[in-house]
């Protein structure tokens, strides 16, 4: 007992040689953790340096300048890009349609979306087929899913003419008149979406644990009543990816715009990311098409900020 | 709210029959355990009692009502869940106004019976918190208390404690069962566990291979087993079940090795005898006179588990105080000092003998009990 009375003074001393030790080596390994987070961030710092972040501020910096038709910067003009382009009215109407293409698409993406998912999520006979089928156009490119359209919609001989005449409705000349053509893109863009939208709100389906559908019949729920307050509650998280994801996705869409109607009839469907390639691509305007850029990402970002504040306090749980 | 089983049946595939003619009548206010092994069916029971899945046999009777058809949510019934089955995204007192907003009762109704039932399960303070911020006990709580605010009188529970820890667990025993008789509940309670059927249930039924084994009281099921499967799955440690022959007039053998006197002639020649570990005698023994030899040894505490071979190799339980210690090979002479359960061969209960048996002569007194 004495012998162990005695021994904590003698291992009292060397403290303060270890306590600097320690310090000294928490101090290399700080110097190490930097060459090391450096060593791993470093790849992808440069990735995005020079193909986002680059290319973000020289766009801002561009919108702010008249350019020759290579690009370069002629005339400082400060804002007057800007000004010009929410004072002209063809610019509006690109905004107009935007909004119209994105609230369609958004809408009918999640609504016809969820419909599929809610059918393949019951447990019927060859269900497997359609779940399949459901998220095939996951793996249609953009321009084989135009050329399927194109002959849909084709005037006369298309497969929706085909069923007008046997129905014995006036022929509608789809993607050369400005209502239909609208119509007729976003049609083509919820299709193409629907499969990653199945796929996802199906998986969110079915990790809808079978007890609360159980509990909630025997407690008196109708189908109708369980849909919205177990299932939508249940998958509001998912739901709010998606819609996030849609939204996004719908105010970048450019591939089938530009094969299916190239922003025509009458500029009926020149989105703001098609008026951005025309500008820049077609008409070389490089600053004026920078500033429809800052202001379609800006918009983007606006949405998606508040989609975030209203939508995800609601939607976790 | 009696509920009656009218030879009930549940076959998923044609002629595959997972439960076949199980009939039982549960009285008004009876605490009902179901108890089987995993698989024998007992949750398919339960649910089909409940109505989520159709029986494809057979008469369900709630409250002398035909409920065989009838969907869930007209069987005037609640169901508590293993899982709970609460809403993640709504408060303990929205989880427990669940059912009464989904039937549209009036607020003020709702908000007085959620009010009572978070009272009964003592939730008060966390009224307002989500399942995720409470414990499994509490969320076992507000389980009940969902069950509780509807108000109906049957209450069907599918292992609803088999997720809380041990101690819980036998709290909430208590707990439940009070809560049962107080609010005069008919609760049908699914378990695989024999200590919480025995101890909180008035009736048992056992189900076993898709077919009721026995129906009785828990003292009832430990005393007289209907069969093998019943006697082996009731008490801890489980009843040993040792083959037996008839040898001379009225005497069984046992594992070659003890002698079971027998109240009258047996008609067949093989038996099996079934000896509760705590029905046997263990002292230690010479060589000469040894039948059995110990190969582990368990201390419980007060008492120690003996596993033993006996003479012929017959594995047997052996229970003992623990006032002296056995190491592994010790010899022991076994002898009975409680009562003998004869099953015939089918398993299939035949008389219960009370006395002993003996290593050697038969002098001893037997008085057997004929049941089944």
């Amino acid at each position: 007992m004495a012998e162990m009375m005695s021994t904590p003074k003698p291992q009292s001393t060397p403290k303060p040689q270890v306590a600097e030790r320690e310090k000294q080596r928490s101090f290399n390994l700080h110097v190490n953790d930097k060459y090391y987070a450096l060593a791993f961030l470093g790849p992808s710092l440069l990735v995005l340096g020079v193909f986002v972040f680059y290319p973000m501020l020289r766009t801002l910096y561009l919108s702010l300048f008249l350019t020759n038709n290579v690009g370069r910067p002629t005339v400082f003009v400060g804002l007057k890009n800007y000004v010009n382009l929410l004072t002209s009215s063809a610019y509006q109407a690109s905004l107009q349609a935007t909004a119209v293409y994105v609230i369609g698409v958004v809408v009918c993406t999640l609504v016809i979306g969820l419909l599929l998912a809610q059918m393949a999520v019951r447990k019927l006979a060859g269900i497997q087929w359609f779940r399949t089928i459901f998220s095939a156009t996951m793996g249609v490119s953009v321009s084989v899913a135009a050329i399927f359209w194109l002959f849909i919609f084709s005037p006369s001989v298309g497969l929706f003419d085909q069923i007008g005449k046997l129905l014995h409705l006036p022929l509608v000349q789809w993607l050369t008149t400005p209502g239909p053509a609208m119509v007729a893109v976003i049609i083509s863009t919820v299709w193409m979406n629907l499969g990653f939208t199945f796929l996802i709100l199906f998986g969110a389906l079915q990790m809808v644990p079978q007890p609360l559908y159980e509990a909630s019949a025997i407690e008196g729920a109708s189908p109708r009543y369980q849909f919205f307050h177990v299932t939508l509650p249940m998958i509001s998280p998912t739901l709010f990816f998606t819609s996030t994801v849609t939204l996004i996705g719908a105010f970048k869409s450019f591939g089938l715009i530009d094969l299916m109607t190239a922003g025509g009839p009458n500029n009926a469907t020149n989105l703001m990311v098609y008026q951005v390639y025309r500008d820049a691509f077609l008409n070389g305007n490089y600053g004026l098409a920078s500033a429809e850029s800052v202001i379609l990402a800006v918009i983007i970002a606006l949405f998606t900020l508040l989609q975030f504040k209203f939508l995800e306090k609601r939607v976790t749980y | 709210m009696a509920i009656e089983l009218n030879a009930l049946g549940k076959e998923y595939t044609a002629g595959n029959w997972v439960l076949e003619n199980v009939s039982a009548h549960i009285n008004s206010g009876e605490f009902f355990a179901i108890v089987g092994p995993s698989g024998c069916g007992k949750s398919t029971l339960l649910r089909m009692i409940a109505g989520l899945i159709p029986i494809s046999a057979g008469e369900l009777k709630i409250d002398d009502q035909v409920a065989t058809n009838l969907p869930p949510k007209d069987r005037k019934l609640t169901m508590v869940f293993q899982s709970y089955a609460l809403f993640p995204f709504l408060s303990v007192s929205d989880n427990v106004a669940f059912g009464l907003k989904a039937r549209k009762f009036p607020a003020a109704e709702i908000k007085e019976r959620v009010d009572r039932a978070i009272d009964l399960v003592n939730l008060n303070e966390f009224k307002d918190r989500k399942p995720r911020d409470l414990s499994g006990g509490q969320r076992q709580r507000v389980a009940l208390a969902r069950a509780i605010a509807s108000d109906v009188k049957i209450c069907l529970m599918d292992e609803p404690l088999s997720n809380l820890d041990a101690q819980l667990r036998i709290k909430m025993r208590t707990e439940l069962r009070n809560l049962q008789r107080e609010l005069g509940l008919t609760v049908i309670y699914v378990t695989h566990d024999q200590v919480e059927a025995m101890t909180m249930a008035d009736h048992i039924m056992v189900l076993h291979n898709h077919a009721i084994q026995q129906i009785g009281t828990p003292l009832e099921i430990y005393n007289q087993p209907a069969n093998t499967f019943v006697a082996s799955f009731f008490g801890t440690p489980r009843m040993n079940l040792l083959p037996a022959r008839v040898v001379g007039d009225r005497e069984l053998l046992l594992a070659d090795t003890l002698r079971l006197a027998v109240p009258s002639d047996l008609p067949v020649a093989d038996y099996v005898v079934g000896l509760r570990p705590n029905a046997l005698r263990v002292m230690r023994a010479s060589a000469d006179a040894a039948n059995a030899q110990v190969k582990t040894v368990e201390y419980l505490g007060s008492d120690i588990l003996l596993e033993a071979q006996m003479a012929d190799g017959t594995p047997i339980e052996l229970m003992t105080a623990a006032e002296e210690s056995y190491q592994v090979g010790d010899r022991l002479t076994v002898a009975l000092a409680g009562k003998a359960y004869v099953f015939n061969h089918a398993g299939q209960a035949q008389f219960i003998v009370e006395g002993g048996v003996h290593h050697g002569g038969n002098d001893v007194n037997t008085k057997a009990a004929v049941h089944a």
